[in-house]
């Protein structure tokens, strides 16, 4: 089949060549810095150990939660017709929009220890949420949530309801019909929201400096290490910074079907 | 009674208020035909439950399942409807056997059930096939498999030959008109088709810009067509005749089908516009050529429709510039050709 290639605007081509090098020259700049000979010295500090192992353990704990309630609430506005939805959809989206560290702030005053929520929780039970890893696993799932509800909800609305008919008039509950004939559906849309939220918490800074502090080996995370490396040990805050883009990269190839490949 | 009772009034898509009332008897298969839009899809899914009615009532058996002046709404699951809805809407991500067990009510012997109802619909062979890999033909056979394993006590099947390409029509057909024959509860198909619907269904129920425009048995329904739809519609000739290897033998005629496997008595329509009108014997194949006595003409815009006489007693339709071509009039002869393609045929009922 003969091609016909399209000419592009030339001033269009001039300003994505631009848009593409404003991306990658920070990142080319970085792997110009590593100091590759101390590579491994660094990696296994115990900085690096303590805060790669933070991050770790609350990111993959957001996600976990940010599974269990935000698939709920994907549910519910896309199936559920009630009075005040648009409200409750903004108020789950917030943390979208809002300033990571405002959040933080708003977390600390309410699950603070003298907090409207946080002060009776802690006369009951003893559990200070601030400044402990539990802190950074509240101030991480707050900022990702949204995106696993936004990515679920949009793929239930583009799902085919017949199919959730043709499982109800089979005689499934519904509980049986999503676990079996839902998800699995939309299981690819559920599979990049995994990835945006899981992204999103391992990247976190503002709520969790504002939150949960900066305290090593108990709520420094990758992204506070490599601050505060900034300041005194450059080398490591490049090391860890080359991780979380290895990290980062690995999640765009594993979703690559999904955003950057179109046949 | 049991069976099947709609008498309900809704509204679809916010203005189109459809008011719907017929009945099916338990044992007996209606065909819900009508122009696209009348409202058969939108009927189904009220009766099975998807969607609520505004008023009225709707019946199954004994059981109300729908009646909004005393606050009842039965759930689609708790319905025992066995649905064939439009384009299967077999779960993709499934193997054909997953989706047939899936709605087996008895979940430890869901396999066994499953895979007893894919061999009744000869779809063995597709059990562990995914159902987005399946055919046309296949498709409707899991289909129908997975809304009879559900043990249903009424079943729907809205358009389950649309899907289909010409050659998979007459072997689901057959199969569907079988398995109608054995489901003991009321059925209702929904189909485009005139000569479907008169091969399987008992009795038609005539739909129209969200109402029963005429209902009743094909007999009835023939003899006092209310409109031109109707009248068009169920002008299909019908022939009951022996089938054997290929040729139906009738009194003092016989034709050859294509695509013919049943034998025995059968039941063949033959739709007036695929019956050809020739001034002379026509060329090419000697098959299903005859010479016929012209019994009556009437003409309206935009057709013409011929009665045929001879021992086959056949009605013709072509255009009225067609029929003046070839001269007809009352008493004057004409020669006849049918495709052996359009001769449909269908085990007779009991």
């Amino acid at each position: 089949m003969r091609r016909v290639r399209q000419r592009p605007p030339m001033l269009f081509v001039v300003l994505a060549i631009l848009g593409v090098a404003f991306v990658a020259v920070p990142v080319v700049g970085l792997l110009f810095e590593v100091p590759w000979g101390d590579l491994g010295s660094i990696l296994t500090s115990e900085i690096v150990g303590d805060a790669l192992r933070i991050s770790l353990v609350a990111s993959l704990l957001a996600t976990a939660i940010a599974t269990l309630v935000g698939v709920p609430i994907a549910y519910v506005l896309a199936r559920v017709e009630f009075r005040g939805k648009a409200l409750v959809r903004a108020l789950v989206l917030l943390p979208l929009v809002l300033p990571p560290v405002v959040g933080g702030a708003a977390l600390l005053f309410s699950l603070g220890r003298r907090g409207l929520v946080g002060g009776p929780l802690y006369d009951a039970t003893g559990l200070v949420l601030p400044f402990s890893i539990w802190g950074v696993v509240v101030a991480v799932t707050f900022v990702s949530l949204p995106f696993m509800v936004l990515s679920i909800e949009g793929a239930l609305h583009g799902l085919d309801r017949r199919f959730e008919s043709a499982a109800a008039s089979l005689g499934a509950t519904q509980l049986r019909t999503f676990m079996r004939v839902t998800m699995p559906m939309i299981m690819p849309a559920f599979i990049s929201g995994l990835a945006l939220t899981w992204a999103r918490a391992f990247g976190e800074f503002g709520a969790t400096v504002a939150f949960a502090g900066n305290l090593q080996g108990r709520t420094q995370t990758m992204p506070l290490a490599v601050f505060v490396a900034l300041e005194s040990d450059r080398g490591a805050a490049v090391v860890m910074s080359l991780v979380m883009v290895v990290v980062a990269v690995i999640v765009l190839v594993a979703l690559r079907d999904r955003w950057w490949v179109r046949a | 009674m049991s069976g099947l009772v709609v008498d309900a009034s809704w509204v679809r898509s916010g203005d189109f208020t459809l008011d719907v009332g017929f009945a099916v008897p338990d044992d007996a298969t209606v065909a819900m035909v009508g122009p696209n839009g009348a409202g058969k899809s939108s009927t189904i899914r009220v009766i099975a439950g998807v969607e609520p009615i505004d008023s009225g009532v709707i019946k199954i058996g004994d059981s109300v399942v729908d009646d909004p002046a005393s606050g009842v709404f039965v759930s689609p699951r708790d319905r025992r409807i066995g649905v064939v809805w439009q384009d299967a809407a077999l779960f993709p991500h499934m193997t054909a056997l997953r989706n047939v067990m899936f709605g087996v009510p008895d979940r430890s012997a869901a396999e066994a059930r499953a895979r007893q109802w894919l061999e009744r619909m000869g779809a063995s062979s597709l059990a562990d096939r995914r159902a987005s890999t399946l055919s046309g033909g296949e498709t409707q056979r899991v289909a129908l498999a997975r809304a009879l394993a559900s043990e249903p006590s009424a079943l729907l099947l809205d358009e389950p030959f649309a899907a289909l390409d010409a050659s998979a029509r007459p072997e689901i057909r057959a199969l569907l008109a079988s398995v109608l024959d054995e489901f003991d509860g009321p059925a209702v198909v929904v189909t485009h088709d005139s000569e479907e619907a008169i091969l399987i269904a008992d009795s038609l129920v005539v739909m129209e810009a969200g109402r029963v425009l005429q209902s009743g048995s094909l007999a009835e329904v023939r003899s006092r067509p209310a409109s031109e739809y109707v009248s068009h519609f169920v002008g299909v000739n019908i022939l009951q005749g022996v089938a054997e290897s290929g040729v139906i033998t009738g009194d003092g005629w016989a034709l050859t089908a294509a695509d013919m496997d049943t034998s025995g008595d059968v039941t063949i329509t033959i739709h007036p516009s695929a019956v050809g009108l020739f001034s002379s014997r026509p060329s090419g194949s000697a098959r299903n050529t005859w010479e016929a006595r012209i019994e009556w003409v009437t003409t309206t815009d935009n057709t013409a429709r011929i009665g045929l006489g001879g021992p086959l007693t056949l009605v013709a339709e072509v255009t009225p510039a067609g029929a003046a071509a070839i001269e007809a009039r009352p008493g004057s002869s004409v020669w006849v050709a049918v495709k052996a393609s359009e001769i449909h045929a269908t085990g007779r009922r009991p």
